[in-house]
C-alpha cells in the first residue's frame, strides 16, 4: 500500500511539469485575445492585419536593430529593448460593409465582454469608443498583456500585445510620431498602406 | 576421515553469518527495494506526460485554430519592421488619447465645480467673520 502511494505521488510529480509545458502555447496565454476565434475573416475582411509572434519580432531585431532604416533608432529607441518581453503583437483594422456589419457588431460585443470580465480597464474614452485594457502576471507586479478595442459603428480597430509592454517607451514612441491623437480609420489604414501593409483592394 | 568430515560438518552447522554481514545485506536489500519503487513511478509519470502532451497536440480544445502567421508567410523584414513600428505607435497613440481625454474631463468637468465650491466656501467664511 505504501509502495503504491509512493508510486502514485511520483507519477504525479513527474507528470506535473510536462503538463505545464503543454500549456505554454501562445494561444493558451491568458493575455492572448481570441480575435481570430471571434472574427470570421471570410465575412469581415481586414484592411490591416498585423500578426507578429515572437520569432518574427526576433527576425526583425536580427535584421535591423539600430541599423539603416530602423524607425525606432531614428527616435532614439532600441527595438530589441522594446520588444524583449513581448510574445505577440496583433493589430487588426476592419471597416464594416453591409455584409459584415452585424457579424462585426457581435464580435465587438463578445470581445468587449471578455475584456470587461477578465482584464483591467486602464483607459476608457466613451465618446470615441476607445477602450484599453491591461492584464498583470500572477505576481501582480508585471504586465502580462495589453488589449485595445476601438469600435466606431461596425468599424473596428483591435490590438493585442501578449507580454510585458514598456508603456513609457510606447508613449514616447507615439509622441514622436506627431499629429493629432485621433482615431481616424482612414488615417490608420493610410499609414499602414504607405508601409505596404494595408490591403486597400479589400476595402469596401 | 569420516570423523573429520562429521566434525567439519558440525562446525559448519554451528557457524553463523557475522552480524556486520547480515546488517550490510539487509541494508542493501532495503536500498534496492527503495530504488525499485522509482521504476513504476517513472513509467506511470511518463505515460501520464505522454497522455497530456497527446491530448493537447492531437486533440486541441477548439475546432477553430487561430492562424498565427498566415498573413506573414514569407514576410519581408522591412515590412515586418514597419508593422512593428506602426502597431506599437498606434497603441501608444491610443494611450495618449486616453490620457488627454482624462485631462480634458478633469479640466472641463471636475475642476469648475470644485473651483466654484471653493469660492462659495471662501465667501461664506468671509461673511461670517
Amino acid at each position: 500500500m505504501k509502495k503504491l502511494k509512493i508510486t502514485v505521488v511520483l507519477a504525479l510529480i513527474l507528470a506535473a511539469p510536462l503538463g505545464a509545458l503543454a500549456q505554454t502555447k501562445l494561444t493558451d496565454d491568458p493575455a492572448y485575445l481570441k480575435i481570430d476565434e471571434v472574427i470570421d475573416l471570410q465575412i469581415a475582411k481586414p484592411q490591416v492585419n498585423v500578426n507578429l509572434p515572437k520569432f518574427l519580432l526576433n527576425n526583425v531585431v536580427s535584421e535591423f536593430d539600430g541599423g539603416d532604416g530602423d524607425p525606432f533608432a531614428q527616435v532614439g529607441m532600441n527595438i530589441s529593448d522594446l520588444i524583449k518581453d513581448i510574445k505577440l503583437i496583433r493589430v487588426m483594422v476592419i471597416e464594416s460593409s453591409d455584409e459584415s456589419r452585424s457579424h462585426l457588431e457581435k464580435a465587438i460585443a463578445t470581445l468587449r465582454k471578455d475584456l470587461e470580465r477578465s482584464w483591467l480597464p486602464i483607459v476608457n474614452v466613451p465618446e470615441d469608443n476607445v477602450g484599453i485594457y491591461a492584464l498583470s502576471d500572477s505576481s501582480g507586479e508585471q504586465m502580462a498583456g495589453l488589449a485595445l478595442l476601438v469600435a466606431d459603428g461596425g468599424d473596428i480597430v483591435v490590438g493585442n500585445v501578449v507580454g510585458n509592454l514598456p508603456i513609457g517607451k510606447i508613449l514616447k514612441l507615439a509622441a514622436s510620431m506627431g499629429g493629432e491623437n485621433q482615431f481616424d480609420f482612414e488615417e490608420i489604414i493610410g499609414k499602414f498602406a504607405g508601409a505596404g501593409i494595408s490591403d486597400k483592394k479589400e476595402k469596401k | 576421515m569420516d570423523q573429520d568430515l562429521e566434525r567439519l560438518l558440525e562446525e559448519k552447522r554451528q557457524q553463523r553469518c557475522p552480524v556486520e554481514v547480515i546488517r550490510r545485506v539487509n541494508r542493501e536489500r532495503s536500498l534496492s527495494r527503495r530504488h525499485g519503487a522509482w521504476r513504476p513511478g517513472i513509467v506511470l509519470g511518463s505515460a501520464a506526460a505522454l497522455l497530456v502532451w497527446g491530448a493537447s497536440h492531437l486533440w486541441p480544445p477548439s475546432s477553430h485554430h487561430p492562424q498565427l502567421v498566415k498573413e506573414n508567410v514569407d514576410p519581408e523584414p522591412e515590412v515586418l519592421l514597419q508593422e512593428t513600428y506602426l502597431s506599437l505607435s498606434f497603441i501608444g497613440k491610443a494611450l495618449l488619447k486616453g490620457s488627454e481625454s482624462g485631462r480634458r474631463i478633469i479640466a472641463n468637468e471636475a475642476l469648475p465645480p470644485l473651483k466654484r465650491g471653493f469660492e462659495e466656501t471662501k465667501e461664506t467664511i468671509r461673511r461670517n467673520l
